[in-house]
């Protein structure tokens, strides 16, 4: 019998928790007072951007981690964070569109929490873009890690940013200040989108680990091809 | 303290959104779930896979 690893479960779980979750906050949970039917959005559109967040602080502390140490493993949980990390802001970005259209009246508006945003994903996605030009591993390891740690600066300021300047974004919601029927859905779909993203996270650290054995593999054999083919050129007088 | 008056009246008809809204996530994650079974299986499948 094969064995189901412990990613696997994960992500099981989380999609059992997710359906569960949506089906809670789709057909159970009552309507929000003043914006109706929309605000089931937010069982999904909160759990995605919490996770989204919680999945690039683990690759800013991985990239930290690549750095002290120098090991490919965590180098790449870092890329497998990053990536996953993007994936989850775009659709927060799609998800937070849809809402505002009926809410705010427009699909998009230049707005603290929306502009930092996107920051994050396009900084993120160009830390990802860069990295695969890079051949050497130890190079690209080194850089992406530093560039990973910079960029991160923005991820507080996407979650404080509607507290410290004024946002056409709501606040932060908490226990008290949602009722308890809605509660449950998005508690359930925040632990479900987290789990999702953790199994998302180990099958890219999977592909990134297969990738650099891989290039163990192929990189001495292309050099031993490039120093070849130099030793033969002719020699101009 | 005053509070600030909160306007009257729902958003009718939100469905829509809605359905726009979990279909999106569904594609999204099902579509990056296939991207990571594809590229998984490259590169196992290939040892002399370059990126």
């Amino acid at each position: 019998m094969t064995r189901l690893r412990w990613d696997a479960i994960v992500g099981l779980v989380g999609l059992a928790l997710l359906l569960a979750g949506s089906y809670i906050g789709l057909f159970e949970a009552p309507a929000e007072r003043h914006m109706g039917e929309v605000q089931r959005i937010m069982y999904a559109h909160v759990p995605t951007a919490w996770s989204s967040m919680l999945v690039l602080t683990a690759a800013f502390v991985f990239a930290i981690a690549s750095v002290w140490s120098g090991k490919a493993k965590w180098d790449a949980w870092m890329t497998g964070s990053t990536e996953v990390g993007v994936v989850m802001g775009a659709l927060l970005i799609g998800q937070g569109m849809i809402w505002a259209k009926p809410t705010w009246g427009v699909w998009w508006d230049w707005d603290v929490r929306l502009t930092t945003t996107l920051i994050m994903v396009i900084l993120f996605a160009g830390i990802l873009v860069l990295r695969s030009f890079v051949e050497d591993s130890e190079r690209r390891a080194t850089w992406s890690a530093v560039a990973v740690i910079i960029g991160y600066v923005d991820v507080p300021l996407v979650y404080f940013c509607v507290r410290w300047w004024r946002s056409l974004h709501q606040i932060q919601s908490s226990p008290e200040t949602v009722a308890s029927t809605m509660v449950t859905p998005l508690r359930i779909n925040a632990i479900a989108v987290l789990l999702i993203a953790i199994w998302f996270v180990a099958q890219r650290t999977r592909i990134e680990l297969a990738r650099r054995r891989n290039e163990s593999v192929a990189m001495p054999a292309r050099r031993a091809r490039r120093d070849g083919e130099t030793a033969a050129a002719p020699q101009e007088s | 303290m005053s509070e600030m008056a909160m306007p009257e009246g729902v958003i009718a008809g939100g469905w829509s959104y809605v359905i726009a809204a979990y279909g999106l996530t569904a594609v999204v994650f099902a579509g990056y779930a296939w991207s990571l079974w594809r590229r998984r299986r490259e590169a196992i499948r290939d040892p002399e896979n370059e990126r």
